[in-house]
């Protein structure tokens, strides 16, 4: 399925938003790795889905991606087994039955390793159009809003000059004897995102958060879209 | 095919040289001229006649026979000659009128003063303005504004109190408040300009446009912008990204904190963007961006008058340890390098200075540094190859009046390709020592901080927009 038939869906839908599984697979289909997933609307499937990527899986809901999962308490990290899976799946209808969001399907994920956690966004400005953003995950794009922004199309040097101009970048060039993480893979992605959103200037705010960048490589494993 | 042949037509009538009817006219009517210089259309036209433009100068109000000893026409149409330029400084309903009598003169460009148009809300009668002019081909600046003044030609078409003096820089400002402000400063200061727009409410004309027109205008070697709202950023980079390879640009931004920015709606009708996005388009686009006034003419200045360093390595000469210190901090502070030097130019610089009190950078010269110091040391620093940019420091200490010291620093600097710039600290004891300076082409700073900011607008340059190496040409 094209880009354009999945953002003309979601419009017909009256959506202006794309969930998380057609987040997941438009930012796939440009190339950008994301974590093997898989989704589920019943238990059966969920076992066959876990089975397919193999335990440890990620469990989140499937809901418009305006909504934060994480702030609804809604993604079970790290199961190992169907029993904990089925409990998490039971667990996610219930919590989110009591918040009146009803639990279609679910997204299934393989567990990622743990590596280091950045974000990469885009957005569309009313005066400059398209722009990118680079951060460092977690605490750093929350508290400290370690971030840098550049106006797409954004080149390979730039994508290097937006890691470099992190207050934490040395957290990813590695200090102290800690490892380094891959930069290039990184730069790689930020071209990426910036092609990803010249070319659909429909996408209002993107979000790959977090991304998991490990010394050789790196994992998307979330994403949302929202669209203008 | 039609419609097509027709856009590109327009856009190239509209574009490229024309801003030349607007900033070098060779006539100019002022509609709504008047004698009493406390309203805005007597000021103008007293600033317009008041310098030595060689062009025409005509003035026209149906109600008057002179203004100012000179003759009045009653419209547009009754003017004998042909006209580049319209002033209008009429009430806001009657400017449409006046732009279809431009129209009928073939005038190429207007300028409109007058205020009540989209600033106020409104948009309709400012609409009706632009569509008057697209359809007759006539670029306009403003509504809204506070004019332009070209100081090649000695016309000024603002309603300043101040005048301004001839320079290298070109001041584009969307706020007219902050062109009054600026001149009256820069007057005070001896800087000079060599074009000043003003853009108002930006209906027609825009900050690209005018970075267009001043890329090639030989008689600027810096521009200075005061940004509010940027309305097609995207044309805004294009060509301030263009401009930048020419000659040096530095932005200031207002509006950039929400409390700024909601401001910035209210007084100029135009959206602020956000600090983040702003800083990302400037750089991309080779702008040095500054946080205040002072620092957008005092970084102008550097701009304008001293070359690109290749490099963020900075040396100090001064005449006394704490202020030299101080230099140090902020230029350190600001992402500059104070390199400690080799033995061999400190062993040079002993040579000059027999009671050398300290061997590092910056380098002390003590307080009876006098302009033999001053001239040898700055030498020493500016070919050591160790330092890229030069500040040299003096305060008065009572023993040497500040002429000796700024004739050294020049006399250095004019052997030199590396950038100088100095700090005189004080106030009434080294008015001599700037004023030899400012006429040597040395920037002059009063403060630390400043000085070492301006070193920075330097060096933030020098990263933007690298320097060719020696020797080899584009």
């Amino acid at each position: 399925m094209s880009f354009k038939t999945v953002i003309g869906r979601a419009r017909s839908e009256g959506k202006n938003w794309l969930d998380t599984l057609e987040s997941l697979a438009f930012v796939e289909a440009y190339g950008i790795p994301v974590a093997p997933y898989d989704s589920a609307s019943s238990l059966d499937e969920l076992f066959k889905s876990a089975r397919r990527l193999g335990y440890p899986i990620v469990v989140k809901p499937v809901i418009p991606s305006m909504l934060h999962k994480t702030e609804l308490g809604a993604v079970k990290l790290n199961l190992g087994s169907d029993e904990e899976a089925a409990e998490a799946f039971m667990d996610l209808r219930k919590s989110l039955g009591e918040k009146g969001i009803p639990l279609e399907r679910v997204l299934v994920q393989k567990m990622l390793s743990p590596g280091l956690e950045v974000a990469v966004g885009g957005l569309y400005d009313e005066q400059f159009a398209q722009v990118v953003m680079l951060g460092l995950g977690g605490i750093f794009i929350d508290v400290y809003k370690d971030v840098a922004f550049r106006i797409a199309p954004v080149s390979r040097a730039e994508a290097y000059e937006m890691m470099r101009g992190l207050k934490g970048y040395p957290i990813i060039r590695g200090y102290r004897g800690t490892g380094s993480y891959d930069e290039e893979a990184l730069a790689d992605l930020i071209v990426k995102v910036s092609d990803l959103l010249m070319e659909n200037p429909e996408i209002k705010e993107l979000d790959l958060n977090p991304v998991i960048l490990y010394g050789r490589g790196l994992c998307t494993a979330d994403s949302r879209i929202l669209l203008r | 095919m039609m419609v097509m042949t027709a856009r590109i037509v327009s856009w190239m009538v509209m574009s490229s040289d024309d801003l030349r009817y607007l900033l070098e006219p060779r006539s100019v009517a002022i509609v709504g001229a008047s004698s009493d210089i406390r309203k805005v259309g007597g000021a103008i036209s007293r600033n317009a006649l008041s310098g030595s433009f060689k062009g025409r100068i005509y003035l026209v109000n149906p109600r008057r026979r002179t203004i100012l000893g000179r003759r009045v026409y009653p419209d547009l149409t009754s003017i004998p000659g042909d006209l580049d330029l319209v002033e209008i400084v009429v009430p806001a309903e009657a400017v449409p009128d006046v732009m279809v009598q431009a129209a009928e003169k073939d005038v190429k460009a207007a300028i409109i003063v007058s205020a009540g148009f989209a600033e106020v809300g409104n948009v309709e009668l400012q609409d009706k303005v632009r569509s008057i002019a697209r359809s007759r081909g006539i670029r306009v600046l403003g509504p809204n504004c506070f004019g332009v003044i070209n100081t090649m030609i000695d016309l000024d078409l603002t309603f300043s109190f101040t005048r301004a003096l001839k320079g290298n820089i070109a001041f584009i400002s969307q706020s007219g408040a902050m062109c009054c402000g600026t001149l009256d400063y820069a007057y005070s200061q001896g800087i000079g300009f060599s074009k000043f727009v003003n853009l108002g409410n930006k209906c027609d004309i825009d900050e690209a446009d005018v970075l267009e027109y001043l890329e090639s205008d030989p008689q600027t070697r810096a521009i200075a912008l005061y940004l509010e709202g940027v309305k097609d950023g995207r044309r805004f980079m294009e060509a301030a990204g263009e401009a930048s390879k020419h000659k040096p640009i530095i932005a200031m931004k207002a509006g950039l904190t929400e409390a700024g920015a909601r401001a910035a709606l209210s007084h100029t009708a135009s959206l602020a963007g956000r600090r983040e996005i702003i800083e990302a388009a400037l750089r991309q686009s080779g702008v040095v961006k500054v946080e205040d006034v002072e620092d957008l003419i005092g970084g102008a200045v550097a701009l304008a008058g001293q070359p690109t360093p290749r490099g963020v390595r900075v040396g100090i000469a001064t005449n006394a340890g704490g202020l030299g210190v101080t230099v140090a901090d902020w230029c350190q502070s600001l992402g500059l390098e104070v390199p400690v030097l080799s033995e061999e130019v400190r062993r040079r610089i002993g040579g000059v200075l027999p009671r050398f009190a300290s061997s590092g950078n910056p380098v002390d010269m003590t307080g009876d540094a006098g302009y033999a110091q001053y001239k040898a040391v700055s030498q020493i620093l500016l070919e050591c190859g160790e330092v890229d940019l030069l500040i040299a420091v003096f305060t008065s200490q009572g023993l040497v009046t500040s002429d000796g010291p700024a004739h050294g620093i020049v006399e250095a600097a004019s052997n030199t390709r590396k950038p100088v710039i100095a700090l005189l600290m004080g106030g009434r004891s080294v008015e001599q020592g700037r004023r030899i300076l400012a006429q040597g082409g040395i920037p002059v700073y009063g403060f630390p901080e400043k000085a070492a900011r301006a070193a920075s607008v330097l060096v933030q340059r020098g990263i933007l927009r690298p320097q060719r190496p020696l020797g080899v040409e584009s």
